[in-house]
Parts: structure tokens; C-alpha cells; sequence
């Protein structure tokens, strides 16, 4: 049987934060998300190796737009979450889910 | 240099991304989204320079992190079994997995890593300090030279009127023109001795420089180019006296302050007649140019043209005093350019050979200028080749202390290397890692030497080689590849016999062993290394001792006089001061001198021992043919002033000594004797009363009177044939006239005082100078500095040998600690149990303290052995003392032993203090 696949917390972050962003999913536009959405400076190459660590283990994938006129010519690297991406958050976010059950009454009342 | 060219990444950037991030598709994102920053930046803050800074900041950062990034996690599109096994086969993986691993390692263990990282440095500093003297004396050619390999100093080999043969550099001016035919050589310049002195400057302003003088084309036949202005061509030359100085970069800079505008300036001369000429300085030779030879040189005089005639005073072949460097043709072999400058040679002097006053086998003899060093065995040569030995002792040491060190550190991770070799890791990577480890070590430790030689490099080689010239320490080509070469040496060395250890071995016994630490691998080869180490401080704490003691025994000599309570003062008089006028200055100048605080007598002297020694005159006795033969040589002959024994401190043994009546007019001419003197000449009656014939028949023999006879004392070198013959005359004597040998006192006179003459040379400095208005440049010195030459090689062995020496004792008494300490903690259970026997604190402390005594005294043994052994080699170099010294033997061994005890306390220290409770619990 196949070992159910989890995220580490960041990459959950980072997967999220593709899922979210839809299209226009590429490095900048990750970044700002996760530092607008969590409030805290999310280091550049955290970042990048996270990304790539994730479209190396099949749960992002990651398209070359076309040649842009600005960023000196480079063009876009987007990322968009894959079926194994998206089974993979479930399985994360239900294991997450399940360890949070109980638990958000006690936080409110300790 | 790379530009943010335009709007464009830097394409520096661009390729550090590639190579680091290592998937094209991936580095052109992220460059993209850092150009996408970068404009948001530039576009914000206005200043693209700020907005560069932050680009290559977070370019720099990126590459940083995913060249270290496990391969696991580099955006590859392969799986992780291939990676598995490509890091398995692929040699650079493996060197970079094992560097990361070596590097975490050092990070861990920080203490040990800058424990070895020191005994290394040191080890190889010293190696790379010395080598840099080394290279300057007999590896490296002259620097700023044009092809050296393809010029020769000319030597003349030949027999000597004692039937000895002799290879001289020098050549007489006619023998140079002989040279200028030969047509194996392109051209010869002519140059004389380096180190030459020269009074630049009058008055107050006057000071030493040394020079050196040379031919018109002398510049040109070495191909040097200045630093500024030119060098004098032989187009320009006019005739004699034209001398076109050029400076040395070092002189200028010191002079000059590096002023360019000295060209054109004039420099004033003194010649030792007092002469003052005057020259136009018109070039700075480039920093470091010391010519064909080594000693250092203050300024350049070209003096002559190989179109001088030989003719006048430049006539004669017996005045030997130019040297000739020669440049070889293309294509000319030594042999061809040797047999014709031969042919030459002997041509020239056809005339001396056939009146049997020149050797016909004389030959010329092409020296390159390398190996123009090697050969004589100088002192430099000596002293360097003892400096590389004793460097090169320290080296061993400090490797012996690493290998001990890693070879502990390999026995604590034993357990690690066995579960890492049960896990499947390869023998293969271990070796390579250890490997990488130990050659980091070291590499670091190059580091460190690079350090140590750049740092003290500099005052070592000025130590050392006081006479040559050395301008900075010279980081070159060969001192890196020779530092190198070292590094990786020392790091096989230290990094084969840990691995090796640590990676044999059965994987089941090691596991079942549980800690490793219930066993001791490689106890014996520690132990050895250990009395290895011992031994070798032993030996160079021996030789420090001998030549300690050497020094003390050469500073104690009697040699009749106390060189360090003489000052000695030498005016150079302007040739336009007449005799009577220099004569009344002088007298001044004594009295002045006289009454100075700390001066307790001053007299003129014709000669000063160990400074201009003396003359051999013969001299008759009455009823005697002549003078016994006597080994020290003589009668040398000293005319002096009536206050020069008491200056100089010598006893008067009978009679008296000169006074002031005796150079009163009309008084009668009296002499003193040396002791030697007066028992060579009178065995067996009183010396004092009786008649010297003094002087020749054409000029009348003066019966002089013995009034006194003095002690012996030596006249040149601390270490002479015997006590010599020498008598004394006093200073107005009349065959002073008469004889010019008896030189010229009113050259110099000397100064004794009651303290240490440095506290009043200024004082007698300046009162001559009041004293004598036509004094040109007046030199004042202590008259035991002129012995320090002859200290020279016992001072720096003492020096290097004691430096040296306690440096390994050091290192050997740390490499014995840690051995006690990790013993004490791989014997924690044993201790345990003694102790919950009931054994006492004194018995664990004998236990810890007699395991350092053996160590020890293992090495002890084996040392003094060696040193016996060596003892015939260090003998010849050592002053009145024996190689077999008992006494340095005993203090030697004694702190050995002492160290020995000290570096045991604090092991033994620990081992009463171990809980027996907790090791046994442990196991």
C-alpha cells in the first residue's frame, strides 16, 4: 500500500499559497501572498527550494510563459498545483484537521 | 570586471545562478524574478546603486544556499536512487559531499580544529618563513634582471704564490678589455665590490650610504629598467670623474621620501681624503635591484667606460679590483666562451708568465649567477642550511602532534565509522573523507603560515641574513608552490595513518564492542609518535643549549681588553684642514672628550685592535740576530697616546705605562711591551730597562726604552693562533716621521668609560664635532660591535635553536597532555574500580604521573642519543664547549621531566576526581 503523502508545514504553506494565487502563481507573487496571508518575512531561497523541492516531488508543476518585456527579458516560471499536489494537501490539512480537533476550545479557554 | 550593463542581469550573475542552481529553467525564474525586484527597487529608491548592492546580495545569497544544498534537493529531474548512485561513483560528489561533511565537522569541534590548525601553521610558517631566505640566496635569480640564466660572472682560477689554487672574482682593467674581445660573449660590464661605504653630505647633514661603482653598460648588459628617471649610456660618457648616480628604490624612499622631483638633485660627496664632489642624481633603480649580487646598495656610481683606456693607475694587471659579469652570445656554450676567455686571459698576460710571475695554467671560470652563492660556504649559506633543518624538525613535530591528535579523534568516532560502514557507506568514501579532513587541516594550516611568514617573514630574514638585501617579504609563485607542495605533503602524512586506522577493521566486532572506548587501536604508534616528539625538542633543546652556553663562553673570552667600555671615534678630515690644524683639533677634541661624565680617559691610536688591527714591522735587538718564530705572528706595532692602556683597560704587568713626559719635547723615545713580547725576547732577564732597535739603518736605528710591559690581548678575532708579539710606541716617537707604516693617529683615538659608551656617544659626537670645525663626517662606535660580526653565527643559533626548541617543547608537552588526558578518559571504568577498591588519591595521581615519566623519558633517552650522535656534526660550530656537554645534557633532561609532570597534573588531576559509582554505572 502506498504510504499517504504529507507536507511540511511550509511546503503545506507554499502549496496553499500556489492554490490561492490560481494563474499567476510564480515566484514573486508567492512571496508577497505567503507574507501577506501569514504576516512574517519569508526568506528568498526558502522559497525558491521549496518550490522546487515541491515540482521535484510531483505536486507542482512548473510553465515557462513567454519572453516578457520587462525582468530584462526573462520570462515568468509559473507553478500550478498537481493531482498528487492537491491529494497531498488534503491528506496534510485532514492529518492537521484531525490533531487540531478539541483543541481550538481548549486554546480559547486556557 | 561585470557590469550592470543597461537594464540587463549581470552576466556574471547569470552564470553563478546556472552553475549553482543547476537546472537552466529554474535559474532564468528566479534571475527573472530578481530582475522584476531589482526594477520595483530602482524604480522606488532612485539610486540604482543601492538597488545593485541588493541584486548581487540576493544573487550571492541564492547561490550560496543551493551550492550547499544536499543533492538530494537540487531541482534535478532524476530519482533518487540514480541520485543515490551517482553520488556513490561520481568523484566530484564525493569530494564535495566529504568537504561539507569535514566542513561540519570543524564547526563541531572548533578547539580542535584551531589546536591542530596552530601546531600546523607554526610547523609550516617556520618551513615557509625560512624558505623565503632560502630562495632569495640560492634559488631565485637576481630580481629585475633580463634573462638571467644567459649571464655569467667571470671568475680567474689560479695558483697562488703559496702554491694553493684560488678562484677569485676578481680582474684587473686590462684583464676586462681582454674579456671585451671574446667573441662568446655579447657584451661585459665591468663593477666593483657591493657594500663599499661613501659619506654623502656635509656637516650635520652628512651620513653613510653604501655604494657600489660600475661600468657605462652596466645596466644595459642586465637588461634592468629604471623605476624613474634613466640610467647613465656610455654615448654620454665624457671622461673620468662623471658618475650619473642612481639611487636605490630603497635609499630614495628612505632618503627621499620617494620624492620624485629627485632627479636632477645633486648629491655631495665626501671621498675618504675629505675631497667633496658633487653629482647629478639621474635615475632610481627599480625596488629590490641589488645587481648580480646580494648585499644591499645605497647608490650607484657608473665610474668608468669600457672605452677607458688601460693606461696610468688602470695599467696594471696585479690591481685586481673590478668584477666583470659577461652576457653569452645566442648559441654560445660555457665550455666554447670559457676556452676563449682563456685563451684571452693568458694571452694577456704573456709578458707576467714569461717572467714566471703570472700562472700559466690560470683559467677563466663562468659562474651563473645563481650558483655563484651556493658553493662558498658562506655563513649565510651555513646559518640558512641549519635555519631549514631546524624548521624542518619543528615541521616533524608538529605532524607527529597532528597525526597523535587525529588519531585520538579517529578512536572516539570509531563507533560513528563502524555504524557508517554497516550502513553501507564505502571504505572508499571514508578514506576519501579523512583524506579531505587532514588536507583541509593542513590547508588551513597553510593559511595560518602564509600568515606567520607574512607577519614575522620579513624581521626573520633581516635576522638571519643581516648582509643581503631583502625588500618585503616576496609572496611569489614559489613561495605559494612551495607552501603548497608542503601543505599537501603534511596532509598525507597526517591524514594516511588515522584513516587507515579508522577504517580497518572487522564491522561485527566493532559493533559489538558497544563505545569503542573499551579498546586503545594504535596505542603503540601514539606512544611512538609521542617519544618521537620528545625526542626531537630533545635534540634541539640540546643544540639551543650548546649554543647558549657557545654564546655565553664567546661573551666571556678574555680577549685582555673590555670591548664594551671602549668607545672608538674616527674623524674624517677635509683634505684643505692642514696636519697642525688637524693635530690642534685632535688635542681639543681629547680634552673635550676627556671631561665628558662616564669618560674616564681618551688617547689617539695609530691602530685599534679588532677595528684596523695593527702592522708587522721588523725591529732589532741588541745582541740578538732576530726574533724567536712565534705562532701568533708579529712584532705588530701600535703608536699611541699616553692614556690608551687605561682606555682600554689593559693591565700593566711591570714597569709602567706611557705618560704625558714621554711625548714632551726632547724626551727620550720609550716603548711598552706585550707580555708574550717581553718573555719571547727576554726569557730569562727583566724586560723593562732594557734597548729596542727601532727603525731601519738608512734612517738611524732609535734605541727606544722598555718602560713597561703590558698583558696580552687579541688583535682581530676572538678566536686567534696564539698570543701574539706587540709593542707599543709612545705618541710622538720619533720614527713616527720616518715611517709612514706607523699610520696617522689623528684618524682616530678611543674613549674609555666607566658605563655603557652607548649612554654618551651623541655626548662625544658632539663634542668633537665642537672641537673640530674642519671635520667632515665623524663616526662613533662601541668597539665590542665590531665583534658582533663574529657572534653572529653562535647568537643565531642560540636564537634560532631556543626559539625553535621551546616552540617544540610546547607542542610536544600538549601532544603528551592530550595523549595522558584521552588515556585517563578511556581508563574512566578502570579508574572506577580502583578507586571503589579503596585506592588512594596518591596512587591515582602516581598512576597518572608515572605513565607521563615513562613517556618521557622514552623520548629523553632516545633524544640524547641522537644528540650524542649528532655531536661530531655540531662540534666544529660550537665555541670552547664540549658536544657532550654533561651539564645542557642535565638541564635538558630535567625539563623534559619537569614538563612531563606538569602536563600530567591535570589528567591526574581528573582521575581522583572520577565517581566510582557513575563509571561503573556507564558500562
Amino acid at each position: 500500500m502506498k504510504k499517504p503523502a504529507y507536507l511540511g508545514e511550509f511546503e503545506h504553506m507554499v502549496t496553499l499559497a500556489v492554490l490561492r494565487l490560481g494563474d499567476d502563481a510564480y515566484g514573486v507573487s508567492i512571496r508577497k501572498e505567503l507574507e501577506a496571508r501569514v504576516g512574517r518575512k519569508v526568506s528568498r531561497s526558502t522559497a525558491y527550494i521549496t518550490l522546487e523541492r515541491l515540482a521535484r516531488k510531483g505536486y507542482l508543476t512548473p510553465r515557462m510563459a513567454d519572453r516578457s518585456e520587462t525582468r530584462s527579458g526573462k520570462p515568468r516560471r509559473y507553478f500550478a498545483v498537481t493531482e498528487a499536489g492537491r491529494a497531498a494537501l488534503r491528506t496534510s490539512g485532514q492529518a492537521l484537521m484531525r490533531l487540531w480537533d478539541g483543541y481550538e476550545q481548549l486554546l480559547e479557554e486556557g | 570586471m561585470t557590469e550592470l550593463h543597461g537594464d540587463g542581469p549581470p552576466r556574471l550573475a547569470e552564470w553563478l545562478l546556472r552553475v549553482t542552481v543547476r537546472d537552466t529553467a529554474a535559474s532564468d525564474g528566479i534571475l527573472g524574478d530578481l530582475m522584476e525586484e531589482h526594477e520595483a527597487n530602482r524604480e522606488g529608491s532612485g539610486t540604482g546603486t543601492r538597488a545593485r548592492l541588493w541584486l548581487w546580495l540576493a544573487i550571492l545569497g541564492l547561490s550560496a544556499r543551493f551550492l550547499f544544498l544536499p543533492r538530494a534537493e537540487v531541482p534535478h529531474r532524476t530519482s533518487p536512487s540514480a541520485v543515490a548512485s551517482r553520488s556513490r561513483s561520481n568523484p566530484i560528489e564525493v569530494f564535495t559531499q566529504s568537504l561539507r561533511h569535514a566542513m561540519r565537522g570543524f564547526k563541531r569541534n572548533l578547539g580542535f580544529t584551531l589546536s591542530v590548525v596552530a601546531v600546523l601553521g607554526l610547523g609550516i610558517g617556520a618551513n615557509t618563513t625560512i624558505f623565503g631566505a632560502v630562495d632569495r640566496l640560492l634559488i631565485s635569480p637576481p630580481q629585475h634582471v633580463r634573462d638571467a640564466d644567459d649571464l655569467r660572472l667571470v671568475h680567474i682560477r689560479s695558483r697562488e704564490s703559496t702554491g694553493e689554487m684560488r678562484v677569485s672574482p676578481g680582474i684587473s682593467w686590462p684583464g676586462y678589455h681582454d674579456l671585451l674581445a671574446v667573441g662568446g660573449f655579447d657584451d661585459v660590464a665591468a663593477y666593483s665590490r657591493l657594500g663599499l661605504e661613501v659619506t654623502v653630505g656635509e656637516g650635520d647633514a652628512a651620513h653613510k650610504a653604501t655604494m657600489a661603482w660600475h661600468s657605462t653598460n652596466f645596466f644595459e648588459v642586465l637588461g634592468v629598467q629604471p623605476a624613474i628617471g634613466r640610467f647613465s649610456s656610455d654615448a654620454e660618457w665624457t671622461g673620468r670623474g662623471v658618475s650619473m648616480p642612481v639611487l636605490s628604490y630603497e635609499y630614495w624612499q628612505r632618503r627621499y621620501g620617494g620624492d620624485p622631483e629627485v632627479l636632477g638633485r645633486s648629491l655631495t660627496l665626501a671621498s675618504m681624503g675629505g675631497d667633496l664632489s658633487t653629482h647629478t642624481i639621474i635615475g632610481v633603480a627599480p625596488p629590490g635591484f641589488t645587481g648580480v649580487e646580494l648585499a644591499p646598495v645605497d647608490i650607484w656610481f657608473t665610474s668608468i667606460s669600457p672605452r677607458t683606456a688601460a693606461e696610468g693607475p688602470l695599467a696594471s694587471r696585479r690591481s685586481r679590483t673590478s668584477r666583470a659579469v659577461a652576457r653569452l652570445a645566442p648559441g654560445v656554450t660555457d665550455e666554447a666562451a670559457s676556452a676563449e676567455a682563456t685563451a684571452r686571459h693568458l694571452a694577456g698576460y704573456a709578458e707576467e708568465i714569461a717572467q714566471n710571475r703570472y700562472d700559466e695554467d690560470s683559467e677563466v671560470v663562468l659562474v651563473p649567477l645563481v650558483a655563484a652563492r651556493g658553493p662558498n660556504p658562506t655563513a649565510e649559506a651555513q646559518v640558512l642550511r641549519w635555519a631549514a633543518g631546524v624548521s624542518f624538525a619543528v615541521l616533524l613535530i608538529a605532524c607527529f602532534n597532528v597525526i597523535n591528535l587525529l588519531l585520538t579523534r579517529s578512536i572516539a568516532r570509531q563507533r560513528e565509522t563502524t555504524v557508517r560502514l554497516a550502513l553501507g557507506v564505502g571504505r572508499h568514501r571514508l578514506v576519501c573523507e579523512r583524506l579531505i579532513e587532514s588536507t583541509l587541516f593542513t590547508a588551513m594550516g597553510a593559511g595560518a603560515a602564509l600568515l606567520v611568514a607574512w607577519t614575522v617573514g620579513e624581521s626573520v630574514h633581516r635576522f638571519l641574513l643581516p648582509d643581503v638585501a631583502f625588500s618585503g617579504l616576496d609572496v611569489g609563485g614559489r613561495l605559494l608552490a612551495f607552501t603548497l607542495l608542503l601543505t599537501l605533503a603534511a596532509g598525507l602524512v597526517t591524514g594516511i595513518l588515522p584513516t587507515a586506522m579508522s577504517v580497518r577493521g572487522n564491522i561485527a566486532d566493532g559493533l559489538r564492542r558497544g563505545d569503542g572506548a573499551s579498546t586503545r587501536p594504535g596505542s603503540k604508534t601514539r606512544t611512538a609518535l609521542l617519544v618521537g616528539q620528545a625526542a626531537l625538542s630533545v635534540v634541539l633543546l640540546v643544540g639551543a643549549g650548546l649554543f647558549v652556553r657557545s654564546l655565553r663562553a664567546a661573551e666571556q673570552l678574555d680577549l685582555g681588553f673590555d670591548a664594551r667600555r671602549v668607545a672608538v671615534v674616527q674623524p674624517e678630515w677635509k683634505r684643505e684642514v692642514s696636519a697642525s690644524e688637524r693635530q690642534e683639533a685632535l688635542d681639543r677634541a681629547l680634552e673635550g672628550v676627556r671631561r665628558l661624565p662616564g669618560v674616564h680617559s681618551t688617547a689617539p691610536a695609530s691602530f685599534i685592535p679588532l677595528l684596523s688591527g695593527a702592522r708587522i714591522r721588523p725591529l732589532a735587538i741588541p745582541g740578538s740576530d732576530s726574533l724567536p718564530p712565534y705562532p701568533g705572528g708579529g712584532p705588530w706595532v701600535f703608536r699611541v697616546g699616553s692614556e690608551f692602556f687605561e682606555a682600554m683597560g689593559l693591565a700593566i704587568l711591570r714597569g709602567r705605562g706611557f705618560e704625558r713626559s714621554d711625548d714632551a719635547e726632547g724626551a727620550r723615545p720609550v716603548t711598552v711591551l706585550s707580555q708574550s713580547m717581553a718573555r719571547a725576547i727576554w726569557p730569562n732577564a727583566e724586560a723593562v730597562g732594557s734597548c729596542l732597535l727601532v727603525g731601519s739603518s738608512e734612517e738611524g736605528v732609535q734605541c727606544t726604552e722598555v718602560v713597561g710591559v703590558v698583558e696580552d690581548h687579541h688583535l682581530r678575532y676572538l678566536v686567534e693562533d696564539g698570543p701574539h708579539l706587540m709593542y707599543y710606541l709612545n705618541h710622538t716617537h720619533p720614527a713616527r716621521d720616518a715611517y709612514s707604516f706607523l699610520g696617522d693617529p689623528s684618524t682616530r683615538f678611543v674613549v674609555g668609560t666607566t658605563g655603557d659608551p652607548r649612554d654618551v656617544l651623541d655626548l662625544i659626537r658632539a663634542e668633537t664635532a665642537s672641537a673640530s670645525p674642519g671635520v667632515g663626517f665623524i663616526n662613533v662606535q662601541v668597539l665590542s660591535d665590531r665583534l658582533e660580526r663574529q657572534f653572529r653565527s653562535w647568537m643565531l643559533g642560540a636564537a634560532l635553536l631556543t626559539g625553535l626548541g621551546l616552540l617544540a617543547l610546547v607542542v610536544a608537552g600538549w601532544g603528551l597532555y592530550s595523549v595522558l588526558a584521552f588515556d585517563m578518559a578511556l581508563r574512566h571504568r578502570e579508574l572506577g574500580v580502583r578507586s571503589a577498591l579503596g585506592a588512594s588519591t596518591g596512587s591515582l595521581v602516581g598512576l597518572v604521573l608515572r605513565r607521563a615519566l615513562v613517556l618521557t623519558a622514552g623520548g629523553v633517552v632516545a633524544g640524547l642519543a641522537a644528540s650524542l650522535a649528532a655531536a661530531g656534526l655540531v662540534e666544529p660550530l660550537l665555541f670552547r664547549i664540549s658536544a657532550a656537554d654533561p651539564a645542557t645534557y642535565a638541564i635538558v633532561t630535567i625539563t623534559l621531566l619537569f614538563v612531563s609532570v606538569v602536563t600530567g597534573v591535570v589528567p591526574a588531576f581528573r582521575a581522583t576526581r572520577v565517581d566510582p559509582n557513575k563509571a561503573l554505572q556507564v558500562e
